[in-house]
């Protein structure tokens, strides 16, 4: 396991930190006409863009009346244009310390991803929170702007050390308290193996309380779904230190992979519930080639 | 193949036993392998659908299964002591150790244990049992007891100064073979079997040498040695005999000669040599009969046993007699002829006299009665500790009664002659008085000196003696004595239940209540060894031949043992 935070160097080579910047000018290209973090406002205001017209209610602003139209048609019409807002990105890492516990820690590849995120919204002139948890949720970065941002936002990373073992990992809890700091609206990236022993559920019942948009970033692996282990086991939790002794057969084997799909499952149903993301980010694989395939798909568009 | 410790069937189901224990225990074992894992979350979950411990799990590593059972199944054959199956079949074995004291010449004895227990290798225990054959015929390593035994049973031991016990020891293990099987007898050692030996053998009994006789080393010995009434016909002495032999042409041995550690005085002594020139006889005349330990040594040479004898010498003083004035005309003239007797006046071992006479108090007495006083013609009265039967038979044998012409007595008196016999308190012989007068023609006889002698000896209960005594021959008394029960020092009788005593071995033998016996070897087989002998010799195969089995299974278990350590190591076996 990796006792403390995880290298600059390690984490964000350079290689990654040019590929980073090719992949926020893809994102840009093919999403057209928006950002991932950029919406329309509901409201109607005072933007540049028109976009329709209304009759004139008692209360409007006079100033939005269409004059033109009234002295041909001798009817008050307001003019309608587009309010364009920022949208925040609320980054909630795992720092947990199943993140850092194998030889090469998924913590690397979802930090990346944490910075692949920021480096996107950045470059759109939003804003970004830095909101890491493992037991609880702690306050890293509360807003973070500008494209100049992005290193900064990357040291803020590079420092985030693992959580004690003993603290174990608590996803509802750090999702409690993101809802009770009362944020302005936005997009809530939760970048996790979602490991929580306290299971789904308690995820679920915990998003009740947020009102963001909701990203979940699954750290996977290929042997969370077919572990190679074979024979007589003691399974030993890293985090919370659980012994599990069982034969791995064949149908064990399946059965567990069962069990992990249902899992997976569950964790896809959630984000659908919520009308949130998911996205599955393989740390073994290239990270910013599975981004690129993830926002060709316009999954992160809407 | 054949199995030394057990039989095929308890190896079988040794084998059995083991490859149902092992597949349990490999059912049940469970060795764990320690992962740290990100998460148990999901193992948990398949745990309690399909939990590992319990009691029996499916059969798995049928390959680790046969590896373990093969090392295992290798020790167990192992300790059965496999030997290649020969073909001897259902043949038992007796092999016969001599340890008679002609094994004493060098290291004949050790030799022979060595070859003992060789032979003994080479046969399965369960059909070979070996015997020593000493001064007795006891088992050395029984039926089926392991060969190892049989060397901390030989170790230390050293021929018995006894005769050769092989022909006994091969009669017995022949009557106690079982008729169906063959027994093969495997005589080891120096001990000559005569032909009339085998030929007295059952047919499924076969006897032969583990090799042959050694010629013996050139030796002189005591084979005789004896003492007899002295020629001279003094009662209180004794002539000794003995015979020294020697091999041919060798020089005389020196012949020292004491009595109870004093040397005999030359001129007694007389040696005359044997014509064919292999010994001599030596004659000791007029030698002291007081009970003496008599002892004869020559000097040293190849086996010492033989060298010394020893005879234990009467102890016969003179019977005091007191005779009553009325009976001294007829019998005073008897007893002084009796060169064993003295008549004294007052104190005497035995009285004569006539019934209610005072002559002699207490002693036993020979008493003359009156027709009228006594039915019988003879009257045994012994003293109440004695059985009457054992009285009256030792008072016919030494008086002897039964040379009495009973008939002309009878005709003479008109009345029957009878003996009888009671209890008294003291020995006394009642003889009717009439015998000697005049009117009776026995006083006459040749037989009345004869007559009276003995009746005084027995009445002084003389103590039998016995004239030699030699290992492994029955103890006999000298002539006209009975010889009494020996008592060992703790009091057991040696000759009892009707049995002659057989010393088994030449040293002293103690006695309760009388000084020892001194058993001498006496045996002249031994002395001149190389008696004539007719058993074959076998080539009995060497035992290296069926000890390697055993170490290559055990090998083969070390090497299998290797292996599973080997695939343990590098996780290719669970």
């Amino acid at each position: 396991m990796t006792a403390g935070p995880i290298p600059f160097e390690r984490l964000f080579d350079p290689a990654f930190l040019s590929a980073l910047s090719h992949l926020s000018l893809s994102v840009s290209r093919v999403a057209a006409g928006g950002r991932f973090g950029e919406r329309l406002s509901k409201e109607l205001g005072s933007g540049l863009e028109f976009r329709d017209y209304r009759g004139y209610s008692p209360g409007d602003d006079p100033r939005a009346i269409d004059w033109n139209i009234y002295r041909r048609l001798g009817k008050v019409f307001l003019r309608l244009y587009e309010e364009q807002q920022d949208l925040p990105l609320y980054l909630m890492p795992d720092v947990s310390a199943s993140m850092f516990h194998e030889p090469e820690p998924r913590a690397i590849g979802g930090l990346r991803c944490a910075l692949a995120l920021a480096t996107i919204s950045l470059s759109h002139h939003d804003t970004i929170a830095l909101f890491p948890f493992a037991k609880t949720m702690q306050v890293t970065v509360r807003s973070l702007s500008g494209k100049a941002s992005t290193m900064t936002c990357a040291e803020h990373l590079s420092r985030l050390a693992p959580a004690a073992p003993e603290d174990g990992t608590s996803l509802s809890a750090a999702i409690r308290r993101l809802a009770d700091m009362n944020l302005r609206r936005g997009l809530l990236v939760i970048i996790s193996d979602f490991f929580d022993p306290q299971g789904l559920d308690a995820v679920r019942d915990a998003l009740r309380a947020v009102r963001h948009r909701v990203l979940f970033v699954q750290l996977t692996r290929p042997s969370d779904a077919s572990p190679d282990l074979d024979g007589d086991v003691r399974l030993r939790d890293c985090e919370t230190g659980e012994v599990t002794e069982l034969t791995v057969t064949p149908d064990v084997r399946e059965r567990y992979r069962e069990a992990y799909a249902r899992f997976s499952a569950d964790l896809a149903a959630i984000a659908k519930y919520y009308r949130g993301g998911l996205l599955q980010v393989d740390v073994e694989r290239d990270l910013i080639t599975q981004l690129n395939a993830f926002f060709a798909e316009g999954k992160l568009t809407a | 193949m054949t199995f030394g410790a057990w039989s095929l069937g308890v190896v079988v189901a040794g084998l059995a036993a083991l490859a149902a224990v092992l597949f349990a225990l490999q059912q049940l074992r469970t060795r764990y392998r320690d992962v740290t894992v990100v998460t148990t979350l999901f193992w948990k979950q398949v745990s309690h659908e399909a939990p590992v411990r319990t009691l029996r799990e499916r059969f798995r590593h049928p390959l680790a299964y046969l590896l373990i059972l093969a090392i295992t199944a290798l020790v167990w054959l192992a300790l059965g002591e496999p030997r290649w199956r020969d073909d001897s079949g259902s043949e038992s074995v007796v092999i016969i150790v001599d340890g008679s004291a002609g094994m004493g010449r060098r290291d004949r004895l050790s030799t022979a244990l060595t070859q003992a227990r060789e032979v003994a290798d080479t046969v399965p225990a369960g059909r070979r049992s070996v015997v020593w054959a000493g001064a007795t015929v006891r088992p050395l390593l029984a039926t089926g007891e392991d060969a190892l035994l049989l060397e901390a049973r030989a170790s230390g031991r050293t021929a018995e100064a006894a005769p050769p016990t092989v022909a006994h020891a091969i009669h017995t293990a022949a009557n106690m073979a079982v008729t169906s099987d063959r027994l093969r007898i495997i005589v080891v050692g120096d001990a000559p079997v005569g032909a009339e030996v085998v030929d007295a053998l059952p047919e499924h009994v076969t006897v032969t040498r583990a090799s042959s006789v050694e010629a013996p080393d050139p030796n002189a010995g005591i084979t005789a040695l004896g003492a007899a009434d002295a020629l001279s016909g003094a009662w209180d002495r004794v002539d000794v005999f003995m015979a020294v032999e020697r091999p041919q042409g060798a020089p005389a041995a020196a012949v020292t000669i004491t009595l109870d550690g004093r040397p005999i005085a030359a001129e007694a002594v007389t040696r005359t040599a044997w014509p064919d020139g292999r010994g001599e006889s030596v004659r000791v005349r007029d030698v002291q009969a007081a009970g003496g330990l008599f002892e004869a040594r020559l000097s040293g040479d190849a086996l010492a046993v033989d060298d010394y004898a020893a005879v234990r010498l009467p102890n016969k003083p003179l019977l005091k007699v007191q005779v009553s004035p009325s009976l001294a005309a007829v019998l005073v003239p008897v007893l002084a002829a009796d060169n064993g007797v003295e008549i004294v006046d007052a104190s005497p071992d035995v009285a004569v006299r006539r019934a209610g006479e005072q002559v002699g108090g207490g002693a036993p007495a020979l008493e003359f009665v009156e027709v009228e006083q006594q039915a019988s013609a003879f009257l045994l009265t012994h003293p109440a500790t004695v059985e009457a039967g054992d009285a009256l038979m030792a008072a016919v044998e030494r008086i002897g009664l039964r040379q009495i012409d009973a008939t002309s007595l009878a005709n003479q008196v008109g009345r029957s002659i009878e003996v009888t016999v009671a209890a008294g308190d003291a020995w006394r012989f009642s003889v009717w008085a009439p015998l000697v007068t005049d009117d009776f023609n026995f006083t006459r006889s040749r037989a009345f000196p004869v007559f009276v002698a003995n009746a005084i000896r027995w009445l002084a209960q003389v103590e039998a003696w016995a004239p030699y005594v030699a290992a492994g021959r029955t103890l006999r008394a000298s002539e006209g004595t009975v010889p009494p029960v020996v008592l060992s020092a703790s009091g057991r009788a040696l000759d009892g239940g009707g049995l002659a005593l057989v010393p088994a071995v030449a040293g002293d033998l103690a006695r309760q209540g009388a000084q020892p016996l001194a058993v001498s070897l006496l045996a002249p087989s031994v002395t001149r060894g190389g008696a004539a002998d007719v058993l074959p010799v076998e080539n009995v195969r060497s035992g290296a031949a069926s000890a390697p089995l055993v170490w290559w299974l055990v090998l083969a278990a070390l090497l299998l043992l290797s292996a599973e350590w080997y695939f343990y190591q590098r996780g290719r076996m669970p």
